[in-house]
């Protein structure tokens, strides 16, 4: 049996039109998938537990730039799932053994058990993922270089403010 | 070869694929402790073949490795990837498994993938090989 969990009975996800843009994390099946529907918004499928006769999935949508932090390992799934601000939306979904959905739950996190949650350390790691069309593919590594440009370039300002000549430290007004 | 799936293997282009091999080597498995548990040896989309309509499996790339057998080339490797998985999926030992379980595969078993970079192997098994009778748990994960 699953967790019985509080939240919103809904008919149905209000997500039409998504695509699959890859698992992110499979093993002989999907255990994390991210998809984009027509209007570019991002959802992430996230298995969280199963019982003899379900899979219950928690789909969250997020904004694109949290999803960025984390391809570019700069924040971990658990620091992705749980930031209040990245999450616009969030669902759990249980299917039957036919991948019908059993039933649809609009959730808060507070209502969530604790192990429906990743544990600390979950860095995004490319060798469990899988990409089904060089278009998705490209498009994440689109994600992760610009990530990494806004890292690297984050990273220069904070070397010109370390680097910074020493004189220029002299002059500046000192805060009490 | 004939394998244990081939019909569901017979319409997807390149299945197995032509870089897989026969060959002996030592494989480890992610098993329930109750080595008679029914989905200890069996694939994915035969654990569950409605899922062979979900998106994940649309491919006939993905639908030939959902009717492989995941295994490893050390128990280490295994182990590593098992604790991995589990920091994400908090709850994968419902679906894989609690222990790791250890057989030697004969080159007449089926066709073999090189391990990749992470020590995984995809397995297609002959037709009429019994995997469980060849693999015993070593360790509880």
């Amino acid at each position: 049996m699953l967790s019985t969990v509080q939240g919103l009975h809904l008919p149905d996800l209000p997500i039409k039109n998504r695509r699959l843009i890859a698992d992110l994390i499979y093993f002989d099946g999907a255990l994390l998938s991210y998809y984009q529907d027509n209007d570019r918004r991002h959802y992430l499928y996230y298995w969280c537990d199963a019982d003899e006769n379900h899979h219950r999935w928690w789909v969250v949508q997020l904004e694109e730039y949290a999803l960025r932090s984390f391809l570019a390992r700069q924040i971990t799934l658990r620091q992705l799932l749980l930031r209040q601000d990245a999450r616009t939306d969030s669902f759990l979904l249980d299917t039957d053994n036919d991948g019908q959905p059993a039933q649809v739950l609009r959730v808060e996190l507070a209502d969530l058990p604790d192990d429906y949650l990743p544990a600390d350390e979950t860095w995004y790691d490319a060798s469990l993922s899988i990409f089904y069309d060089h278009l998705a593919a490209r498009e994440l590594m689109a994600m992760m270089q610009d990530s990494l440009q806004e890292a690297q370039s984050k990273l220069k300002q904070i070397e010109q403010i370390i680097f910074r000549p020493i004189e220029i430290y002299e002059h500046s007004p000192v805060v009490s | 070869m004939k394998f244990k799936y081939g019909r569901e293997l017979s319409g997807l282009e390149d299945c197995p694929p032509t870089y897989y091999e026969n060959r002996d080597f030592i494989a480890y498995r992610f098993v329930f402790s109750d080595l008679a548990h029914i989905n200890n040896f069996l694939p994915a989309l035969k654990i569950t073949p409605q899922r062979i309509n979900a998106p994940s499996f649309v491919s006939d790339t993905a639908r030939c490795l959902g009717f492989a057998l995941s295994l490893f080339d050390t128990v280490e490797n295994a182990r590593h990837r098992y604790h991995q998985i589990s920091l994400f999926n908090r709850n994968f030992s419902k679906v894989v498994g609690t222990h790791i379980a250890r057989g030697q595969i004969a080159a007449a078993d089926g066709l073999a993938s090189p391990p990749d970079g992470h020590g995984h192997i995809s397995l297609h098994e002959a037709e009429n090989v019994d995997l469980a009778i060849k693999f015993r748990i070593v360790e509880e994960i």
